[in-house]
């Protein structure tokens, strides 16, 4: 898959095809729920899958997994918590101890190593803000209609980036 | 300094500064040992002092990392995880596992526990969908055309082999002079040449030992590391199907009659 693909699935604009009162389930001390997605087109499908630990509410990934009509799915991107160290092993060697972003890249392709191996510093401290930051960067249109699942309030990207400026200064 | 000794050193102290220690909630640490999901986030594995004991334990962390590709509800799965934990001699609570430890065994059974999330990690292997190729089904062709037979079959499922089912079932001859099966394993991807890897070693493992072949669709598309680890453990390869046939029905038919 070429660099120009996989920024292509996860800018493409998306909607969540799941049903609106779907749960969080806690299974084996962690809160689970997978939600089904689909490009705006329909030409794509998606999965997003969410997990976080039950006892380290700071340790979470919320992933897209691109699934293909003959080929076995493909992640396109994690955003995770805190959960210790992540080294891109296989490609430039950064060391990442706090919450940060896997995405899919073609270098992984080429080497045969997990597609969303390479990470990347996150720019949020937590669950809730990750959550919305991932439904609203990877272009998911109608994920207003999902918060009240994960009991989060609204808050726009502008907001965000606002949040992001006050603690930089 | 002798070379061991140097060699030694640079182990030592390489091995010491990918070592931590950090405090995650009040008596309990997260241990960072040099071990890595293929991903590269590191294991998450902690430690809390119980009077004159340690529990080494996940929080449930490691099915969780598993559950992001793999369904670890279902039936089967849940047999592979019970059994890869009792093979390890370890505890699983709800999701949380766990070895409970003395002191001065505490380095061995963080190996434990580094083993059993390594174990477990892998179980995600098996469950990737292979795109289709042509390939497959043109070996197929080729072997039930000149081995029908002598029990030809396009999955075996030796019944030998617990949880064979969970596995990577091969195409077999089953009518051998050998008194085993030759079991055969296609390969045109590196996704495959694991599945192949870790089949067979639980065949092994199973002490379940029929003549194993793997044929390649193009052994140079399969990344070095990959096909050394399958090559130490199937008895004959072969590098081709293309222009490979002759060779291939010379082999086999050798080994039937």
């Amino acid at each position: 898959m070429t660099q120009e693909e996989i920024s292509g699935l996860i800018t493409a604009p998306k909607i969540i095809t799941s049903s609106t009162r779907t749960k969080f389930k806690l299974v084996n001390r962690s809160r689970r729920i997978n939600l089904e997605a689909t490009s705006e087109d329909k030409q794509f499908r998606f999965e997003i899958f969410i997990r976080q630990s039950e006892k380290f509410e700071e340790k979470f990934s919320i992933g897209l997994c691109y699934i293909p009509e003959k080929d076995e799915n493909i992640v396109l991107a994690r955003y995770n918590g805190s959960h210790g160290m992540h080294i891109n092993k296989f490609t430039d060697g950064q060391i990442l101890t706090t919450f940060h972003k896997h995405f899919a890249t073609e270098e992984a392709f080429q080497k045969g190593i997990k597609p969303e191996h390479t990470a990347r510093v996150a720019n949020y401290a937590h669950f809730s803000e990750a959550l919305l930051r991932f439904f609203i960067e990877l272009n998911f249109n109608n994920y207003r209609n999902y918060l009240e699942i994960f009991g989060i309030e609204d808050i726009s990207l502008t907001q965000l980036n606002l949040f992001d400026n006050q603690n930089n200064t | 300094m002798s070379e061991i000794l140097e060699i030694k050193e640079i182990l030592k102290e390489q091995y010491l500064d990918m070592f931590d220690l950090k405090t995650v909630r009040p008596g309990i640490y997260q241990i960072q040992l040099p071990y890595y999901y293929p991903d590269g986030d590191i294991y998450e594995i902690f430690l809390q002092k119980e009077e004159d004991n340690f529990i080494i334990q996940d929080y449930g962390l490691s099915l969780m990392k598993l559950s992001y590709d793999t369904d670890t509800e279902s039936d089967s799965k849940k047999e592979l995880i019970k059994r890869i934990l009792s093979e390890n001699q370890v505890s699983m609570d709800d999701g949380n596992i766990s070895v409970s430890t003395k002191v001065e065994s505490l380095i061995p059974n963080l190996m434990v526990m580094t083993d059993t999330i390594t174990k477990l990690t892998s179980l995600n292997l098996l469950n990737r969908k292979i795109s289709k190729n042509p390939f497959y089904e043109l070996l197929e062709e080729f072997l039930s055309s000149k081995f029908i037979d002598f029990g030809f079959e396009k999955k075996f499922l030796p019944a030998e082999v617990p949880f064979a089912e969970d596995y990577l079932p091969p195409m077999a001859i089953t009518k051998t002079k050998l008194n085993v099966p030759i079991c055969i394993f296609p390969i045109a991807s590196n996704d495959r040449c694991d599945q192949v890897t870790i089949t067979v070693q639980h065949y092994l493992l199973s002490k379940y030992h029929p003549l194993l072949i793997g044929i390649y669709d193009n052994m140079e598309d399969i990344t070095p590391k990959k096909s050394a680890k399958v090559t130490n453990l199937l008895d004959k390869q072969f590098s081709y199907l293309n222009k490979n046939e002759a060779y291939i029905t010379e082999y086999l038919t050798d080994k039937i009659n």
